[in-house]
């Protein structure tokens, strides 16, 4: 079953120096519980890409269909809202709270929710396990490493139980041990049914063990779809 | 209602971001306790002076001599008693007594009969607490609070013998003291009986300072002057706008020294108002566009930066107004009251009536609050609005 659909998608920026195209004729469908690596150098699209997948910005035309939600259209408090429940985005450089605590970090995507803050705590404990970063839960997140405020990231993403994860540049701040870890949470969540996006171009994930999809993109379109399996 | 977990985070958020909010708490808590206090002050000092309005008879009768004010005759009662539409009619002696010291100090005389109602009017509070007929009995007076610190300190802690113009000593006993929440008023007096202020004062018992007159009709008020300046060449006649005038215009050069310290405010406030929506621009814009990207719509990240700062303002401008109450009608104010009061005289000694304008107070809230708010609210809604990609930047 496809949880994301995307139909013709173009993302052109324009500048006072004439228009940019981003994404040209982006189409492609990905399933439930797929991981999948969208991978590029540096300005090919891929992140501009994400960011449409995760309703961050909308495509200049196309139909981006997510968990059966045609999102382009969807009013902007509706989209804030679906993003909230419906996807979790690991970011490039994490974007975490710094004032705020891991804990305080992990459950602020639930305060528009309205749930219970004894809900939301044990919700945090779940995620901390799974993100192995449960021993740093009452510190502060501008004392912790980059591969620490990275779990933080993970646990942030998945604390509303969202079926898509999405992950920008995510070992690109890492060091090759904190990379490895990485990988091994993300095989976790495609364990447990997760749905998981990943824009990168480090070798290191079509050479571990992951299942992976590959889809390469140059110059704003995609170049090669390709599954690798293990 | 708030959800709890929503009000949890707030909370969390203020402790944890304290040193975002303490420089505008603080100097928004100076400016505000600098103009309630200001406030307090003045809006004490109109009661005071509107309580000495109440008790003001509607005209004052006295005689103008060469520029001078001089002794006017009991007779003059008898012609102003055929003038129709005056209720009650009555003499009073009072003057400036001077002492001889090498640091002179200058007395109110007040000479009041204590079963004449005008005079009953005007010191009801002391007369209530007072036996009459003990104080008529020998030469007692009542004095002034700052009168009787200056007795204290100059071994006149029972009595003072005053030095008439006849070279005799009069010794006066001190009967009571005025309270000092009327100090503003009656600081300078020195209460006696009639006869006594005739022979302190030098006046023969036929000659009185000036006659208090009341018209009840207010209407009649104009016609009555007019008539009462037609019957002597040397009268003065003072209606009691005019004395409300004179009170007035006792403090209204202070007006000016309110306008300067509320520009002063205004101005700071103004930089601070500059800086906090900067400071919004700048360092929150992140923090917007990441709550944004975690799934906050506009109206909840509105709802969280506006309880934020309705938090900060209510809790500063409620710590500021308690403040200035303890520092104006506590502490008495030292610093402001020399500004206001001037440090000569007696006037260090004033206790201030305590009275709260609510109307004023709200204004300073709603001079604050409004843009306050708006300072971080306009912000706050225009990262909150625009595309979260580019405020997390």
């Amino acid at each position: 079953m496809n949880i994301i659909e995307l139909e013709k998608i173009n993302k052109e920026y324009y500048t006072k120096d004439g228009s940019f195209t981003a994404l040209k004729d982006i189409t492609f469908c990905i399933q439930e519980g797929e991981c999948v690596i969208l991978r590029g150098i540096s300005g090919s699209g891929k992140t501009t890409l994400l960011s449409i997948l995760a309703g961050l910005d909308r495509p200049t035309s196309g139909k981006i269909t997510v968990d059966g939600e045609d999102i382009a259209k969807l009013p902007d408090i509706h989209l804030s809202h679906f993003r909230g429940h419906h996807i979790g985005m690991v970011f490039q450089h994490y974007n975490l709270l710094e004032h705020l605590s891991v804990t305080e970090n992990i459950i602020t995507p639930l305060i528009p929710m309205k749930i219970t803050p004894q809900e939301a705590y044990k919700r945090a404990k779940e995620k901390m396990e799974i993100a192995n970063i449960s021993h740093k839960a009452d510190m502060d997140t501008n004392r912790l490493s980059g591969g620490e405020k990275q779990r933080v990231a993970i646990a942030r993403a998945l604390i509303a139980d969202p079926k898509i994860i999405l992950c920008d540049e995510p070992t690109a701040n890492l060091d090759r041990a904190n990379a490895k870890r990485f990988t091994d949470i993300i095989k976790k969540l495609i364990d447990i049914g997760k749905t998981v996006v990943i824009a990168t171009h480090d070798p290191l994930f079509w050479e571990s063990d992951l299942d992976i999809r590959i889809i390469d993109i140059e110059d704003a379109k995609i170049v090669a779809d390709s599954k690798v399996e293990v | 209602m708030q959800n709890r977990l929503f009000l949890n985070y707030l909370l969390i958020s203020l402790l944890k971001e304290r040193s975002r909010h303490i420089g505008v708490v603080l100097l928004s808590l100076l400016l505000i306790f600098l103009l309630s206090s200001v406030l307090f002050i003045s809006t004490s000092i109109q009661t005071t002076i509107q309580n000495a309005i109440k008790s003001e008879p509607d005209f004052v009768i006295q005689r103008v001599k060469g520029g001078l004010m001089v002794p006017l005759p009991l007779s003059w009662i008898d012609d102003i008693e055929d003038i129709r539409g005056i209720s009650t009619i009555q003499p009073r002696v009072w003057g400036r007594y001077t002492t001889a010291s090498s640091e002179p100090e200058t007395m109110l005389i007040v000479g009041i009969d204590p079963l004449d109602p005008q005079s009953n009017r005007a010191f009801s509070k002391i007369m209530n607490q007072t036996d009459i007929k003990s104080f008529l009995d020998g030469n007692n007076m009542i004095v002034g609070s700052d009168i009787a610190k200056w007795m204290d300190m100059h071994y006149a802690k029972k009595s003072y013998r005053f030095l008439s113009l006849g070279g005799e000593f009069i010794s006066v006993n001190r009967f009571a003291t005025l309270p000092k929440s009327s100090n503003l008023i009656s600081g300078d007096m020195v209460i006696v009986p009639l006869e006594l202020a005739q022979k302190i004062l030098n006046y023969d018992t036929q000659n009185v300072t000036d006659i208090i007159l009341n018209v009840p009709n207010h209407a009649e008020w104009s016609n009555l002057k007019s008539k009462l300046e037609e019957l002597h060449y040397d009268i003065r006649v003072v209606s009691k706008q005019d004395s409300i005038k004179a009170y007035k215009q006792m403090f209204d050069y202070k007006g000016g020294f309110f306008l300067a310290l509320f520009m002063i405010v205004l101005l700071a406030f103004a930089m601070i108002l500059y800086q906090r929506y900067t400071q919004v621009l700048s360092t929150e814009k992140k923090q917007i566009g990441i709550l944004r990207a975690l799934g906050w719509s506009v109206q909840d990240v509105l709802r969280l930066k506006m309880y934020e700062t309705v938090i900060v303002i209510i809790f500063s401008y409620i710590l500021a107004v308690t403040l200035a109450y303890i520092y104006v009608f506590i502490a008495h104010a030292p610093l402001l009251q020399q500004i206001f009061l001037g440090t000569d005289g007696y006037s260090g000694n004033t206790e201030w009536i305590p009275v709260i304008n609510l109307p004023t107070l709200m204004s300073i809230l709603l001079l604050y609050a409004v843009p306050y708010f708006s300072a971080v609210i306009i912000p706050v809604w225009r990262i909150a609005v625009t595309d979260p990609k580019e405020a997390m930047l």
